[in-house]
C-alpha cells in the first residue's frame, strides 16, 4: 500500500467516527449533560465535498457521457428488468439516480436504532427517505422484519437464512457474508456497480485504496458494498487531565516512564486538591477488547498490538501472543499493585470507567479521537480541562508505531437472483449524493438534536474521505492569521470551526463562573472546537502528524475470516480477556502469559495462523 | 396434685409469654425481610422521580433529588412504550387463558390412577420430557414459522402452551383431592363433565388461582419469543421493548457505526420510570388473586 | 354393576379427549424442534440448515469436554446451582411458615406483597443497583461493615466470595415468589387442627413440626425434584448481569460460557450453534437421569408418584 493510500485510510476512518459521534452526542449517550449541542456542528461537520486531501478533486454529479450511454445497453438486455428500469424520457440527470417507470419493491431487513429519533410526525414508515425512495428512484422498500440493535438483528438474520427466508436487500457482518457467499446466496454485484455506481459512489469506493470493496470480493467477484471506508484505523491517543498536570508542574509524558510518574503523582499529589485520596491515574475498563478506555494506546506504547495481525519478518502472527505483550501487561500489573488503577476496576465496564472520567477520579486514559468530542465533554462542563497527546513509547520499543485495524464491517448484499440488483446501488447512490456530495443540504439531510436522519435511512453507506483534518489546515491558517477568507471558498463547515474557535480564544470558556447553562453549553462547544481543529496540539494536527509521520502499523491481515477463525476466535478471545486482567490484578503471576500463549495455539490459534498464513502467501 | 396444677399453669403463663416473644422475633425478622426486598424498589422509585444528571451521577438513594416527573410525562408520551403495554396486555389475557385450560384438562386426567387411565405414567412421562429437553432457537423457530405463527401473538404462546411444571403441580393437588366428593356426587347422578366443573375445580382454586400468578408473571416478563418471533417492532410486548432499552451495550469488538446504533437511552430515570410502570399491573395481580387462597380454607373442613 | 362399568368407561374416553390437545400442541411445538438435536452432531453452517449441514459425530462433545473453561464451568454451575437449590427451596419454606404464625391477617398480607416485590425487578436492574450497594470502596453494605469494624468484602470483584454472594441475591429475590406455592398450600390446613393441639398443650413449634410441615411434605419433595432438573442452570440472567473477567474462576457457569463463545462471541462472527446445542443436549441428559432416579426413588420407598 502506498503512503497516500495510507493516508486516506486514516482519513475515511475518521470521517466513519466523525459521522458517528454527533449522533451519540445527539442521542446523548450516558449523560444527559450532554444533551447539548456541543460539538455537533464541530465534528458533524465533515463531509461537505468530496474533494479530498489524498489529492484527487471529486467530480461534481453530472452525467458523465459514459454513465449515460450504458443506457442503451442496459436496455437491450434481456428481461423485463430493462423496460422497468429505464428511466422516464424527460429525465436527463445520472443514470444511477433514474427513476423505475413503475416501482420497484425489494424486501428488506432493517438494523432499527435502540432509540430512534424522528422528526415530528415521522416514523420508519414515513420520512424523507421513503419519501425520496419513491419519488426520485421508484423505490418502495417492504421490509419483512426489523430488529433493534445489532445483537438482534444478527439473530434474526441467521434465523432469516436457515429458514430460507432472505430479503432481497440487506446488511450483514463479514462472517455471515462469507458463509452467504460459499452458499451461493448473493447476487454478483460487479457489473451492476459498474453500470449504476454514479462517479461520487465510484470516487468514494476508491477512498480507502479500494480496501473496502476488496473486503467485499471473494474469488474475484464482488458481492457487497461496504456500508463504511475502511480505516487505518482506530488511531491512540493520549487523553490527560491539562489542569491538573499544569497544577501539579508536571511535564508532558513522552515515554512510559514519564508516563508512570504522571500517574503516580495524580494518585499521589492530589490533583483535584480536595484533600481526599479519590483520584486514579490511568483509566481502563474491565474488557480490554473494548473500544474506549482502552488498552491498546498502552499497548502500542510498548510495541504490543492487540486485535490485529502483525507481519514478523513475512510470517503473519496474532499481536496477542508476542512477547512485547507481557512488557505491557507487567507494567500494568505495576500500576494495579500501586494503587494507579482503579482497584474495582475489574468490575467497571468502559461506560462506568467514563463516568468516573467524568465525576473527575481519572487523569489519563487512552482512546481513540472522538472520545474528545464525546463523552470528554460531560466532564468539561464540570471545569475538567483534557488534552489529547500522542501516545508515549516505551525505552524497550524500538519500532515506535500505533497500531491500527482494517476491517470492513458491513456489507450490503442482494440476495442471489433478485431481478433488480441495481435498486441497492441506486439507493446507496442517493445516499452518497445527499449527504456526501457538492449537494448536500445541511438544512434538510443533517438532522439536529431532536431526529437523527441519517440514521434513518435505510442504505447509508458512510465511505469517502474525512474533511476533519482537512478543514484543519485552512481553520488552523485562518484562525492564525485571524482572517476568514483564508478558508475555503464557501465551505460552511470551516466557517463554523472558525467563528468557534475565534470565540473560545476570545475568552469564552466553560471554565469560568457564574454562567448560565445556555453559556455553558456554547462555550463547551468552543473550547472542543479549539482542541480538535486548531494549531498543531488539536486532535486533528495530531491525526495529520499521525498520518504524515507514517508511525502506524495496519492489520497484516484483511481477508476473508478463516474456517477457524469462525470457530475459535470467540473462545480464544475470552480467555485472552482473562489472562489481561488476571495477570493486571496479580491473580496469575506474569509466567502465566506462557502458559496462555501455547493454551492459545493449542486451542485453535495455531490452526489460525496457519490458514492467515495461507491467505498471505496467496497475495 | 396441687404441685402439679401449679406447675402446669405455670407452664402455660411461661408458654404463653414465650409465644409472644416468638410473636415478637416473628415479625421482627419478617419485618426486617420486607424491608429488604422493598428498598430496592424504593430506589428505583426515586431514581424515576429525580432529575436524571443527579441519577447519572449515582447520587440518588431512598429519596428523590431535584424532584421530577420528566420521565413519567416522557415515557406516557412515548407511543412505542404504550403500544407495547397493550401488546402485553393482550398477551397476558390470552396466554394465561390457553395456558390455564390447557393446563387444567391435561392435568384431571394424569391426575387419575393407572387403573382409570391406562396408559398413565406413558402421558406423564411423555409431558415431563418436554420440561428437560428442547431443540433449541433454531428449530423452534422453524417450526413457529411452518405453522404459520409468526409475527403473530400466536407465536409467544402456543410454543409454551402446556407449561408442564404447572401441569405437574396440579395434578398433585388434584390427586389429594379427597375422593369421597367425588364419588358421592356420582351416587347424586352427576355427570363426569358436571363434577369436574362443579366440584374439581372450585376446590382447586387455591392452586389454580397460584398458577395464574405464576402464569400471568411468566407471559409479562418473557422478551425472548417475542424478539425472535415478531417482526414488526411495533408488535413488541413490554418486556422486549425494555430489554432492549435496558440492555447494556456490549462494547466489546464494536466499531464505531454500531457504538453509533447501539448508543441510547442510559438514562436511568426514564428506564426506572417505564420499569415500575410497567411492573405495576402485574404486581397488582397477586393481592387481587390472594383472596381465592383464603377461600381454599373451605378445602380444610372437607377433608376434615 | 353393567351400569357403572359403562360409567367407567365413559369416564376414560372423556379423560383420554382431555389430553388429545394438550398432547397435539406438545408433539408439534416441543417434540417438532428436537430435531434441531442434530446440530450437536453437526459442523453446523446456517446457510445449508439443519439436514444440509456435515455430520462430524461426537467432534462438538469431543471439542467442549477438551475445553478447560467447559470443564471449570461444569464445576461452578453444578455448586452454584446446588447451592441455590437448597436455600432456594428451604428459605421460602421457613419464611412461608413464619408467616402462617402471623395471627394480624393485614400485616400478613402486607408481608406477603412486600417480599414478592423483588421477583419484578429484572437482574439488569438489580445489576446497577447492587454494584453501588456492594462497592467495597462506597457500598452501603461494605459502609456497614466497615462501621462495624470488619474489612471490606469486594463482593462482586473477588472469585472467593462472588458465587455466595450470587447465591444469597438469588435466594432474597426468589423467596417472596416462591413462598406463594406454599402459601397457597397451606390454606388446606384444617383450622380445627391447631386448636386441638393446643388443647393437648402443643406449643408453636410442636405444632408447625407436626401439622404444617407435614401439609408441605407433597409440595416440596415435588418442588424439589422439579429443580433438580434445573441442576445445570445456575442463572444465566443473574450471572451474565453481575460477573466480570476477574470472577471467571470461580463464577462463570455453562450458560454464561455458551453466551459469551457460543452465541454472542465475537462481534463480527456467527454463532456457535453447534456448541450451544451439544451443551444444551448434555444438560437435558443429566437433568433427564436426575429426574429419573428421583421418580424412581420416591416410588419405590415412598409409594408416591411425583407425576
Amino acid at each position: 500500500m502506498s503512503s497516500r493510500l495510507k493516508l486516506c485510510n486514516a482519513f475515511s476512518k475518521v470521517c466513519q467516527a466523525s459521522q458517528a459521534v454527533p449522533t451519540n452526542l445527539k442521542k446523548r449517550g450516558m449523560f444527559m449533560l450532554a444533551r447539548s449541542k456541543i460539538l455537533a456542528a464541530a465534528i458533524a461537520a465533515a463531509m461537505l465535498f468530496s474533494s479530498s486531501a489524498c489529492g484527487s478533486a471529486a467530480p461534481a454529479v453530472t452525467e458523465a457521457p459514459e454513465t449515460a450511454s450504458m443506457m442503451p445497453e442496459t436496455a437491450a438486455e434481456p428481461s423485463e428488468v430493462a423496460s422497468e428500469a429505464a428511466p422516464e424520457p424527460a429525465y436527463d440527470g445520472p443514470v444511477g439516480l433514474s427513476k423505475y417507470s413503475e416501482i420497484v419493491r425489494p424486501t428488506f431487513a432493517r438494523m432499527a436504532s435502540l432509540d430512534p429519533k424522528f422528526k415530528e410526525g415521522q416514523s420508519y414508515e414515513n420520512n424523507i427517505w421513503v419519501t425520496e425512495y419513491r419519488d426520485v428512484l421508484g423505490i418502495e422498500l417492504d421490509t419483512i422484519w426489523s430488529a433493534e440493535g445489532p445483537d438482534a438483528y444478527n439473530e434474526k438474520l441467521q434465523l432469516s437464512i436457515v429458514s430460507g427466508d432472505v430479503p432481497d436487500i440487506f446488511v450483514c457482518n463479514s462472517a455471515q457474508f462469507t458463509s452467504l457467499v460459499n452458499a451461493g446466496m448473493l447476487e454478483p454485484l460487479e457489473s451492476v456497480v459498474e453500470e449504476w455506481a454514479i462517479p461520487l459512489v465510484a470516487e468514494n469506493l476508491q477512498a480507502d485504496g479500494g480496501e473496502g470493496i476488496r473486503q467485499a470480493t471473494i474469488d474475484g467477484n464482488l458481492y457487497g458494498l461496504p456500508q463504511a471506508s475502511v480505516g487505518a484505523g482506530a488511531f491512540q491517543f493520549l487523553f490527560m487531565r491539562e489542569d491538573w498536570r499544569v497544577k501539579l508542574g508536571l511535564e508532558v509524558p513522552k515515554t512510559m516512564d514519564d508516563l508512570y510518574a504522571v500517574a503516580k503523582a495524580f494518585v499521589e499529589q492530589d490533583p483535584d486538591g480536595n484533600g481526599i485520596d479519590d483520584t486514579w491515574g490511568l483509566g481502563i475498563s474491565n474488557k480490554p477488547f473494548e473500544t474506549f478506555f482502552t488498552y491498546r494506546g498502552f499497548f502500542n506504547g510498548f510495541g504490543a498490538y492487540m486485535k490485529q495481525w502483525i507481519n514478523n519478518n513475512g510470517v503473519l502472527e496474532d499481536g496477542i501472543i508476542q512477547p512485547e505483550m507481557k512488557l505491557a501487561l507487567a507494567e500494568l500489573n505495576k500500576y494495579y499493585e500501586e494503587g494507579l488503577i482503579d482497584p474495582e476496576f475489574v468490575t467497571k465496564d468502559s461506560m462506568a470507567v467514563s463516568a468516573d472520567a467524568i465525576s473527575g477520579k481519572v487523569g489519563l486514559h487512552f482512546g481513540e479521537w472522538w472520545v474528545q468530542t464525546w463523552p470528554l465533554p460531560d466532564g468539561v462542563k464540570l471545569g475538567q480541562d483534557w488534552k489529547a497527546y500522542t501516545i508515549p513509547f516505551a525505552a524497550s520499543n524500538s519500532e515506535k508505531k500505533l497500531g491500527g485495524v482494517a476491517k470492513l464491517l458491513g456489507r450490503y448484499v442482494v440476495k442471489k437472483g433478485y431481478e433488480h440488483p441495481e435498486a441497492l446501488v441506486k439507493m446507496y447512490n442517493l445516499f452518497q449524493e445527499r449527504v456526501m456530495s457538492q449537494n448536500y443540504d445541511t438544512t434538510i439531510y443533517k438532522g439536529d438534536g431532536t431526529y437523527d436522519f441519517q440514521g434513518l435511512a435505510p442504505i447509508a453507506p458512510v465511505i469517502g474521505v474525512d474533511r476533519n483534518v482537512y478543514d484543519w489546515g485552512f481553520v488552523t491558517k485562518a484562525v492564525d492569521a485571524k482572517d476568514q477568507s483564508l478558508l475555503a471558498p464557501g465551505n460552511a463547515d470551516q466557517i463554523d470551526k472558525f467563528t468557534k474557535v475565534m470565540a473560545y480564544l476570545d475568552g469564552n470558556t466553560p471554565f469560568v463562573e457564574g454562567l448560565t447553562d445556555e453559556q455553558l453549553n456554547d462555550n463547551t462547544d468552543y473550547y472542543n472546537n479549539y482542541r480538535v481543529h486548531y494549531g498543531p496540539e488539536a486532535i486533528m494536527g495530531l491525526l495529520d502528524y499521525y498520518n504524515r509521520s507514517g508511525i502506524f502499523k495496519l492489520d497484516a491481515f484483511y481477508g476473508p475470516d478463516t474456517p477457524a477463525m469462525l470457530d475459535n476466535a470467540a473462545q480464544l478471545q475470552s480467555n485472552a480477556e482473562e489472562m489481561i486482567i488476571n495477570i493486571v490484578t496479580g491473580a496469575e503471576d506474569l509466567d502465566y502469559f506462557d502458559e496462555f500463549v501455547s493454551e492459545w495455539k493449542l486451542n485453535g490459534g495455531e490452526q489460525m495462523i496457519k490458514e492467515v498464513n495461507e491467505w498471505y502467501n496467496a497475495q | 396434685m396441687e404441685e402439679n396444677k401449679r406447675e402446669f399453669k405455670l407452664m402455660r403463663r411461661r408458654g404463653f409469654s414465650a409465644e409472644y416473644i416468638f410473636d415478637f422475633f416473628n415479625i421482627l425478622f419478617l419485618g426486617f425481610l420486607a424491608v429488604c426486598c422493598v428498598l430496592p424498589f424504593i430506589n428505583v422509585i426515586a431514581v424515576s422521580l429525580s432529575d436524571s444528571s443527579a441519577a447519572t451521577a449515582g447520587m440518588v438513594g431512598l429519596w428523590p433529588v431535584k424532584f421530577s416527573l420528566d420521565s413519567y410525562m416522557f415515557a406516557f408520551q412515548k407511543v412505542r412504550f404504550l403500544l407495547s403495554m397493550k401488546n402485553s396486555a393482550i398477551r397476558v389475557i390470552l396466554g394465561v387463558a390457553v395456558n390455564m385450560a390447557l393446563t387444567i384438562i391435561t392435568a384431571y386426567p394424569l391426575s387419575k390412577t393407572v387403573k382409570e387411565l391406562k396408559g398413565r405414567t406413558f402421558f406423564a412421562w411423555f409431558f415431563v420430557i418436554t420440561m428437560l429437553i428442547g431443540g433449541g432457537t433454531i428449530p423452534t423457530y422453524l417450526i413457529v414459522m411452518w405453522t404459520g405463527l409468526r409475527n403473530t401473538v400466536w407465536s409467544m404462546i402456543l410454543p409454551g402452551a402446556v407449561p408442564v411444571y404447572n401441569v405437574v403441580i396440579l395434578l398433585n393437588f388434584f390427586k389429594q383431592l379427597p375422593k369421597e366428593l367425588e364419588e358421592s356426587a356420582v351416587i347424586d347422578g352427576a355427570g363426569d363433565f358436571r363434577i369436574f366443573l362443579r366440584i374439581i375445580i372450585p376446590l382447586s382454586m387455591p392452586c389454580i388461582a397460584t398458577l395464574i400468578v405464576f402464569q400471568t408473571v411468566g407471559h409479562w416478563n418473557d422478551w425472548f419469543s417475542g424478539m425472535i418471533y415478531l417482526d414488526n417492532i411495533e408488535k413488541y410486548p413490554l418486556a422486549t421493548y425494555l430489554h432492549n432499552v435496558l440492555q447494556r451495550p456490549n462494547f466489546d469488538n464494536m466499531e464505531l457505526q454500531e457504538i453509533q446504533r447501539v448508543m441510547k437511552i442510559s438514562n436511568r430515570t426514564l428506564s426506572d420510570a417505564q420499569i415500575l410502570i410497567g411492573a405495576l399491573p402485574i404486581i397488582m395481580v397477586y393481592p387481587f388473586l390472594q383472596r381465592f387462597f383464603v377461600k381454599g380454607m373451605v378445602l380444610g373442613s372437607l377433608k376434615g | 354393576m353393567a351400569k357403572s362399568t359403562r360409567r367407567a368407561r365413559s369416564v376414560h374416553w372423556g379423560l383420554y379427549a382431555m389430553l388429545v390437545p394438550g398432547i397435539i400442541l406438545t408433539l408439534i411445538y416441543s417434540y417438532g424442534p428436537l430435531m434441531g438435536l442434530v446440530i450437536a452432531f453437526q459442523k453446523f453452517d446456517f446457510t445449508k440448515g439443519l439436514f444440509g449441514s456435515p455430520w462430524v459425530g461426537f467432534d462438538n462433545f469431543k471439542y467442549i469436554f477438551n475445553l478447560r473453561d467447559f470443564r471449570r464451568a461444569l464445576g461452578n454451575t453444578l455448586s452454584i446451582s446446588s447451592m441455590k437449590l437448597v436455600f432456594g427451596m428451604a428459605f421460602p419454606i421457613v419464611v412461608s411458615l413464619l408467616l402462617n404464625e402471623i395471627r394480624f391477617n393485614g400485616l400478613k398480607r402486607v408481608i406477603q406483597t412486600l417480599i414478592y416485590l423483588p421477583f419484578f425487578i429484572s437482574w439488569v436492574i438489580l445489576a446497577g443497583i447492587m454494584g453501588d450497594l456492594l462497592s467495597p470502596s462506597t457500598g452501603f453494605l461494605n459502609g456497614i461493615l466497615k462501621m462495624l469494624g470488619f474489612k471490606g468484602v469486594y463482593f462482586l470483584g473477588n472469585a472467593s466470595v462472588f458465587p455466595a454472594t450470587m447465591i444469597v441475591l438469588d435466594v432474597w429475590k426468589g423467596f417472596g415468589f416462591g413462598t406463594i406455592l406454599y402459601l397457597a398450600a397451606l390454606t388446606g390446613v384444617d383450622p380445627s387442627l391447631y386448636e386441638a393441639a393446643s388443647m393437648d398443650g402443643a406449643n408453636r413449634f410442636h405444632r408447625m413440626w407436626h401439622i404444617t410441615m407435614p401439609e408441605l411434605v407433597p409440595i416440596i419433595v415435588l418442588n424439589g425434584t422439579l429443580s433438580l432438573g434445573n441442576i445445570l442452570n445456575a442463572g444465566f440472567d443473574q450471572i451474565t448481569n453481575m460477573y466480570s473477567t476477574v470472577v471467571y474462576k470461580s463464577g462463570d457457569i455453562l450458560d454464561t460460557l455458551v453466551y459469551r463463545v457460543g452465541i454472542i462471541g465475537v462481534r463480527d462472527s456467527i454463532p456457535q450453534y453447534e456448541i450451544a446445542t451439544s451443551i444444551g443436549l448434555f444438560k437435558s441428559l443429566v437433568s433427564f437421569a436426575l429426574i429419573s432416579a428421583s421418580y424412581y426413588l420416591a416410588h419405590k420407598f415412598a409409594d408416591y408418584q411425583i407425576f
